[in-house]
């Protein structure tokens, strides 16, 4: 019987030490043990496995640091006393992982907060304080031409359907880059309502080689979504599309970011702050640097592209 | 019964269930044929019983080794070095080009005057999770899934140097030449074994390693090992003994 106890106490001791590092029970509670300057907390606001993924790769990048994780699975009561929490465990560095964490925190601590996996965060002004750096989830517009010519190399032209709002702050800024280093205009709609949306794509995917979906809510809507998915399968259209279950619905290509690449870039900016004394605004918020692509195979040989180049892609659906 | 366990043997191998696997994994490998590497060795070792799985970055390895608990594996030597204790690795062979066996990374930047005797505390963008092998630099690794990754995390300014196969270049340089004639060459790694071919001991047997060397020496592996971009393998135990 005391065998028995023993090896299931072991193993619990395995699962939470060894497999998923240090972690929290009481988080009201918790002090650091034996403080030597490198104290970082992880908090997560919600069970999520991306969430985890980005965790279990800061730990992996950042060896000889103290790292403690709570994750709040979603208790958004325990989530507002954070800025007391926070002020009373002091550590190093908070890393805040979700949109919730982040909101509770913001404005209400000093403590350097590297936050991510928070997909508006500029809703939170997080530019405007000089505690906060973060990465974001938007994967660069570059990044995602690159990625789609490794497979899908001769295009010149692509066309966007947004609001002058999301051109202005999202695809403006790098039209020029985009045009220098790949060879690639793009050509924007804009639009001000969903109403116009299936018209516009009617407009411009005739004069571009390539249309691209962005997610701009203010304009696009879920019969856009369809009619532009469907209209461009019909008419073997080449599209990017920003998230994987659209490819799975007939998109052609996504690029979505890696995880894992996510923890090291928040664990770098963990050692800039600690090691080097940065300040973390001086870091900013970086755009995602590792991606994961998809493409839809009946697409990609209505494209007449060769099965073995599907071969660089990381995941291919249908 | 002889007659019967052939039977049951036949059918096994007929209806694919494979007693026993092969774990293909080499971040520097030909990831452009990834599919065909996996269609073609799937031929290729189903035809002596083995299951050919294809693995593209760490995390699908990982999951590999989870789902299959391996008892074969093709793997970058570098990859070897790091799991050979964890996995209980013994070499059985290595796969050559022209007759070399090793090949060269390139760390590369965008930089002025950024020399590799100057990285300490620059990040260093890598498919490898630690370059202390590759190059005897001190620098922040940022960890990417893909070469292209390392390149791109350069142009948007999130690491200064990138290490890279000599390949990805080519591929960089023929999706953005504006972009490749600004990249520098600033060193080349000590040289890297070539991937290898080697068996979980106590697991695995060394007698059927001999049994895929000859497989993969012979004709019909001749466009399975085209895909891998070798030409030949080789025992030799002064090559495999420089590599313990």
């Amino acid at each position: 019987m005391k065998k028995i106890f023993f090896v299931i106490v072991l193993k619990i001791f395995i699962l939470n030490v060894v497999c998923y590092g240090s972690v929290i029970s009481d988080i009201k509670s918790f002090s650091f043990p034996n403080k030597t300057g490198k104290e970082v907390l992880i908090l997560i606001s919600d069970k999520i496995s991306t969430f985890d993924e980005v965790k279990d790769s800061i730990y992996d990048s950042l060896k000889g640091y103290n790292i403690y994780t709570y994750n709040f699975q979603g208790d958004t009561n325990l989530m507002k006393e954070l800025p007391d929490i926070v002020s009373k465990i002091k550590p190093n560095v908070v890393v805040a992982i979700g949109v919730s964490v982040l909101e509770n925190l913001v404005g209400k601590v000093d403590i350097p907060i590297v936050f991510t996996m928070v997909i508006n965060y500029k809703k939170f002004n997080v530019e405007k304080y000089k505690n906060i750096a973060g990465v974001s989830l938007q994967v660069p517009v570059e990044s995602v031409f690159f990625n789609l010519k490794t497979v899908y190399p001769n295009f010149r032209k692509v066309g966007v359907i947004c609001s002058q709002d999301y051109y202005n702050s999202f695809i403006l800024p790098f039209v020029d880059s985009v045009k220098l280093s790949l060879e690639v205009e793009i050509v924007p709609y804009i639009i001000s309502s969903s109403k116009d949306y299936i018209s516009s794509y009617n407009s411009l995917a005739k004069n571009v080689d390539v249309m691209w979906m962005v997610p701009d809510t203010s304009v696009l809507d879920k019969n856009s979504i369809i009619y532009f998915i469907n209209e461009s399968f019909k008419n073997s259209k080449p599209t990017v599309v920003y998230s994987e279950p659209f490819v799975e619905a007939g998109g052609f290509f996504s690029v979505s970011p890696n995880y894992s690449t996510i923890g090291s870039q928040v664990a770098l900016m963990i050692r800039r702050i600690i090691e080097d004394n940065v300040s973390p605004n001086k870091l900013g918020i970086a755009p995602v640097v590792g991606t994961f692509t998809t493409i839809n195979r009946e697409m990609a040989k209505k494209l007449s592209i060769d099965e073995n180049m599907l071969g660089i892609v990381d995941k291919v659906v249908k | 019964m002889k007659r019967f366990l052939v039977v049951i043997l036949m059918m096994t191998v007929s209806l694919g269930v494979y007693s026993q696997t092969v774990v293909y994994y080499d971040p520097d490998g030909n990831l452009r044929r990834i599919v065909d590497i996996s269609s073609e060795g799937n031929k290729l070792f189903g035809s002596i019983g083995l299951k050919f799985v294809v693995t593209a970055d760490e995390n699908s390895f990982n999951n590999a080794l989870k789902q299959y608990n391996p008892e074969y594996f093709i793997m970058n030597s570098i990859i070897y070095q790091s799991k050979r204790k964890d996995l209980n690795l013994e070499i059985s062979f290595i796969f050559l080009k022209n007759k070399n066996y090793t090949y060269t990374k390139k760390l590369v930047t965008f930089q002025e005057g950024l020399t590799a005797k100057d990285l300490r505390d620059k990040v260093l963008a890598s498919s490898f999770k630690d370059v202390s092998d590759i190059v005897p630099i001190e620098a922040r690794v940022l960890k990417v899934p893909k070469d292209l990754d390392a390149l791109l995390a350069m142009k948007f300014k999130q690491a200064d140097v990138a290490i890279v196969s000599e390949s990805s270049i080519e591929i960089f340089r023929s999706i953005s030449p504006f972009d490749s004639s600004l990249l520098k060459i600033i060193y080349t790694s000590r040289e890297i074994f070539n991937p290898v071919f080697c068996y979980s001991v106590g697991k695995g047997s060394p007698s059927k390693a001999k049994e895929i060397e000859r497989l993969l020496l012979s004709d019909t592996a001749k466009q399975f090992m085209s895909l891998l971009m070798f030409d030949s393998v080789s025992s030799d135990s002064k090559i495999i003994s420089k590599m313990k």
